[in-house]
């Protein structure tokens, strides 16, 4: 590894202090191939792969004012799934790795801690890891942008925190505040026993959706949005039957911030658009479109996002924030992200978009998944991701009933969009 | 592939019994062959709830009628007590005291003929109370003596209620600030009435403070992990424990002038165990684990 140690990137550093076994911080890519995953080949593919990725190849350190990651030379361990998906990853389990590799019939999954990096980064990870087991297996396979050649040298501009680059870089010109909803709707339902996590599946035709979002006039991450967001609204009222006592219902969309400022780092390089809807009136379907579109325009623009990076950017640099004890950070972070970060938003949705892979590699390809993790507050989850023609919607959820997923999805077929359904372990209910 | 009859969505029904999005039973054709329609029906699993009948607030409608016979027998009552008494001594003394009282009996009666909040007849009430028993107060004594306590007691128990129930005031920590200042300015006030703003300074004013520090760490705890009981419980225990350690330490300090503890240490001996109880629940899998790998056999 070229760099003994590595600061957390920006956005990593609060993921060690809010950490625990509800907040697990786990974010999991799957990839379900046509015959069965062999354990010996899989983790030989990982072992060949993992010097690509020297700033995965770390465990987790603790300072005196902050965590930091050092080089990791335990040896790998890949696992056959038992448990629940975006389980936490203690650091004294899986030699220290803040990732984990699983397996299970025909299935990979790669779990990332948030610490090590975003989606992207992760989904990039989980393609090479794939690339070369089937290589391994014998299997004549290409290459494209969605994963990494093992052969090419590292990239000093994998490893920076981009970030933090970017505050610095328009700490001046872009100032001003972002406005944050705050103590919106969250499901009220009780969670079900720690160490569980439900998983639904939704399979829909990427044509018929594409095609329904264009006679909405709009994108897919926006109607998909919209559904979710009107889904909670009618949970809400269902739930909290007094006016007066509704709250806002937000959503969190993450968006990847590689292509638009032009980075190449592996770490966490993604921000936040939330939009919301206000209880105090009943909405339209086309009317909710029309609000998050409004939002999208207007917040997903670039000086917007630039902004939202200089602010967390200055609240990282802040003087007491930097010399805060580690120890004191710990204590404190928790009410701060209660009240900042998940209060401000019902539920998560990530919308990964198509992945587009080389022809050779796609015929041994079924599926893709994207799993998000547990959430005390939000209770439920979706992530998105298309792979030939399909679009696969996972929601992950820490209630018993899939209220969110079943108005979610009955949503869709009321707009005509064919929905399969499956769900983690069969019957869960 | 078989449709959920009740969602619309497509569910392997090879894979999944029930729809898993609304537990509908999804049946294979060999089932619907060998099923009648009853027994179909009997076997779904899921049952549609009636909606709750929603329950009407019984809104009385007292006519004024009534207020006004209440209204025309209270002037009488004034009207005579005032003749009474002027007859009996050639000027106006006692009656006053029934009079005032028959003027609050009609002002508190006022929500029969005023269409208004509750709020704002509590806060009606209380002022004509306050009002009251000052007059009463200067009325017997011709000066405000025990009123003081009296309308202070009545002003802290509206800004109370005031913090607790009024929507415009949001927030807990907000509404538990009002009450803490409010608490220390009303024992401020009585003490400094009672002329010994010693005990205000040295034993009030530091376990009021204790006890907002305290219920507002609570207060976020519970918030911030209300997913975990064990964590509420902890913090319950040792915030308790806490404050009477405080408490007893400032009572002593003020009577014999020495930091000690007389009693505090027997609530720690009941608390101690119960918050390392509730550590040993939260971190059960971790210790358990630990202790299997240092002293397995």
């Amino acid at each position: 590894m070229k760099h003994e140690w590595m600061r957390l990137d920006n956005a990593a550093k609060i993921y060690p202090l809010i950490e625990s076994d509800h907040i697990t911080t786990v974010f999991r890519f799957s990839t379900t191939l046509y015959e069965p995953i062999k354990k010996d080949i899989l983790l030989k593919a990982l072992n060949n792969i993992i010097h690509r990725f020297p700033y995965y190849k770390v465990t987790l350190r603790t300072g005196f004012f902050w965590y930091y990651l050092e080089e990791n030379k335990k040896p790998l361990e890949v696992h056959e799934e038992t448990e629940a998906p975006c389980r936490r990853i203690n650091r004294f389990d899986n030699n220290g790795y803040l990732f984990r590799v699983l397996y299970r019939d025909r299935t990979i999954s790669v779990e990332f801690n948030h610490i090590l990096g975003d989606g992207t980064a992760c989904l990039t990870f989980l393609n090479t890891l794939v690339h070369q087991y089937l290589t391994l297996l014998g299997h004549q396979v290409s290459i494209n942008e969605w994963m990494k050649d093992i052969n090419s040298p590292v990239d000093d501009s994998e490893y920076e925190d981009s970030h933090s680059l970017a505050g610095k870089k328009y700490y001046k010109t872009h100032k001003q505040k972002q406005k944050i909803i705050k103590h919106v709707f969250h499901l009220k339902d009780r969670s079900i026993k720690q160490n569980q996590f439900l998983v639904t599946y939704g399979i829909i035709d990427a044509q018929e959706l594409s095609t329904l979002a264009k006679n909405y006039n709009t994108s897919i991450t926006v109607l998909l949005t919209s559904i979710y967001l009107e889904s909670l609204f009618k949970i809400q009222k269902e739930q909290v039957p007094k006016l007066r006592k509704r709250r806002p219902v937000a959503l969190q969309v993450p968006v990847n911030m590689r292509k638009r400022l032009e980075s190449k780092s592996m770490r966490n390089f993604s921000l936040y658009v939330i939009p919301y809807l206000y209880p105090d009136k009943d909405y339209t379907f086309e009317e909710i479109i029309k609000v998050v579109d409004d939002f999208f325009k207007e917040n997903a623009e670039i000086d917007h996002l630039i902004a939202q990076i200089v602010q967390n950017y200055k609240t990282e640099r802040t003087i007491f924030v930097r010399v805060l004890p580690l120890i004191l950070k710990k204590i404190i972070t928790p009410f701060i992200y209660k009240e900042i970060g998940a209060d401000t938003f019902s539920g998560t949705l990530s919308n990964i978009g198509m992945l587009k892979l080389p022809e050779d590699f796609e015929q041994y390809v079924e599926r893709y998944n994207f799993l998000l993790g547990p959430c005390p507050l939000t209770k439920c989850s979706g992530g998105v991701i298309g792979f030939k023609n399909k679009v696969y919607i996972t929601f992950g959820r820490s209630i018993r009933i899939p209220r969110v997923e079943q108005l979610f999805f009955q949503k869709l077929v009321n707009l005509g969009v064919k929905v399969h359904i499956e769900s983690h372990g069969g019957d869960n209910l | 592939m078989k449709y959920c009859m009740r969602c619309g969505v497509e569910v392997d029904e090879q894979k999944h019994r029930f729809c898993p999005l609304c537990n509908t039973i999804i049946l294979t054709d060999a089932e619907i062959e060998t099923l009648n329609t009853k027994q179909i029906k009997d076997t779904k699993t899921y049952k549609l709830k009636a909606p709750k009948p929603i329950s009407k607030k019984v809104n009385p409608n007292i006519p004024p009628l009534i207020y006004l016979i209440t209204l025309l027998v209270c002037i009488t009552a004034i009207i005579s007590l005032l003749v009474i008494d002027f007859v009996i001594g050639y000027n106006i003394s006692w009656s006053l005291i029934p009079i005032i009282s028959i003027i609050l009996f009609i002002l508190l009666c006022l929500p029969l003929v005023i269409k208004k909040k509750l709020y704002w007849f509590f806060t009606f009430d209380t002022f004509v109370l306050i009002i009251y028993f000052i007059l009463l107060n200067i009325l017997i004594n011709s000066r405000i003596t025990w009123s003081f306590f009296v309308i202070l007691s009545i002003l802290l128990l509206w800004i109370y209620v005031s913090a607790i129930f009024l929507n415009r005031i949001k927030g807990f920590i907000l509404k538990l600030s009002i009450i803490t200042i409010a608490t220390t300015i009303f024992v401020l006030l009585i003490t400094l009435s009672l002329k010994s703003n010693n005990v205000f300074s040295r034993l009030v004013l530091p376990i009021n403070g204790l006890i907002f520090i305290l219920v507002i760490i609570s207060y976020m705890f519970i918030k911030t992990y209300f997913y975990k009981w064990h964590v509420i419980v902890s913090t319950i225990t040792i915030n308790t424990s806490i404050l009477c350690i405080g408490i007893d330490l400032l009572i002593n300090k003020f009577l014999v002038d020495r930091f000690i503890l007389k009693w505090s240490h027997f609530v720690l001996i009941v608390l101690i165990p119960l918050t390392l109880c509730m550590f040993y629940i939260g971190n059960r899998y971790k210790i358990n684990k630990y202790l299997m790998k240092k002293f397995h056999i």
